[in-house]
């Protein structure tokens, strides 16, 4: 399976931000749109950074007066971006090893969505089940 | 399988906090331990509430000064438990039909772990390629 089907069913909108933002501002955010996670994005819309709820409380711990800091300044750098091509158990795997939980996925240098580990499993215990359903069903016949 | 051959490979480690302690507590033990959510226990050590990284963003949009909330205001009260006996595919269901990614688990009224949904989704994918590679056995014969 790839990640374009999984987009197929959950649709391309990418909840982002300008990194010039305050935390002020990406809390309210995240809030608003129910989501644990925000594409930093330049003025060209291309992705610059993630910033998660743990990037913010782990902000809060070590920073006095988290609120008027920049998103930049508190954001997960060198994302890992994906594909539509991308196969989602290699995904999977990924996202596992590097223990995160969005991923951007870029389509000819423009953002096409983000999925989280949650859409990944979903989509894999999914077709698992379909394949042992399958192969019961094939040695019943 | 059930929830206890998870815990057996995971460990029983649950870290906890007091309902009477702060958020900027919380913040510094989520850091400190690198998770995602808090059991809250009284003083018997049983389990009264469970708080995540959400719910201190939730706060955090409505008031500046949360890290001077006390946790009991800010903790999720009606909190699902499992048990070690628990069916894995029955608190998969529970926990994605819910929205909540983590079940502390209670034996005999004591905390005896915690349960992510990634552990959960973690053990029935390996289930489920355990059962597809027999089936695929089985058809080659």
């Amino acid at each position: 399976m790839l990640i374009r089907q999984i987009l197929a069913v959950k649709g391309t909108k990418v909840v982002t931000i300008d990194g010039a933002k305050t935390l002020r501002e990406a809390v309210a955010l995240l809030t608003a749109n129910n989501i644990g996670a925000v594409i930093v994005v330049d003025v060209d819309n291309k992705p610059v950074g993630i910033l998660s709820e743990r990037d913010i409380i782990r902000a809060s711990d070590r920073l006095p007066d988290v609120f008027a800091h920049r998103v930049s300044e508190v954001m997960s750098r060198n994302v890992v971006v994906g594909s539509p091509n991308d196969e989602v158990q290699t995904v999977q795997q990924t996202m596992t090893q590097k223990r995160f939980r969005h991923l951007p996925i870029m389509d000819q240098g423009k953002l096409a969505g983000i999925i989280s580990l949650g859409d990944i499993v979903k989509a894999e215990l999914e077709e698992s089940q379909g394949e042992i359903e399958a192969l019961s069903s094939y040695i019943q016949s | 399988m059930q929830i206890k051959n998870i815990l057996a490979t995971k460990g029983m480690k649950v870290v906890t906090i007091r309902p009477d302690q702060t958020l900027r507590e919380v913040v510094t033990t989520l850091a400190t331990n690198k998770i995602g959510a808090l059991v809250v226990v009284d003083l018997q050590n049983k389990p009264v509430g469970i708080i995540s990284e959400r719910d201190v963003i939730r706060v955090a949009s409505q008031n500046e000064k949360f890290l001077t909330n006390l946790v009991r205001d800010v903790m999720t009260k009606d909190v699902i438990f499992g048990s070690p006996n628990d069916d894995v595919h029955s608190v998969q269901k529970t926990m994605t039909e819910g929205h909540f990614r983590h079940l502390p688990i209670v034996e005999g009224g004591k905390l005896t772990g915690i349960i992510s949904i990634r552990d959960v989704v973690k053990a029935m994918l390996d289930e489920y390629a355990g059962e597809i590679d027999t089936l695929q056995t089985m058809i080659k014969g």
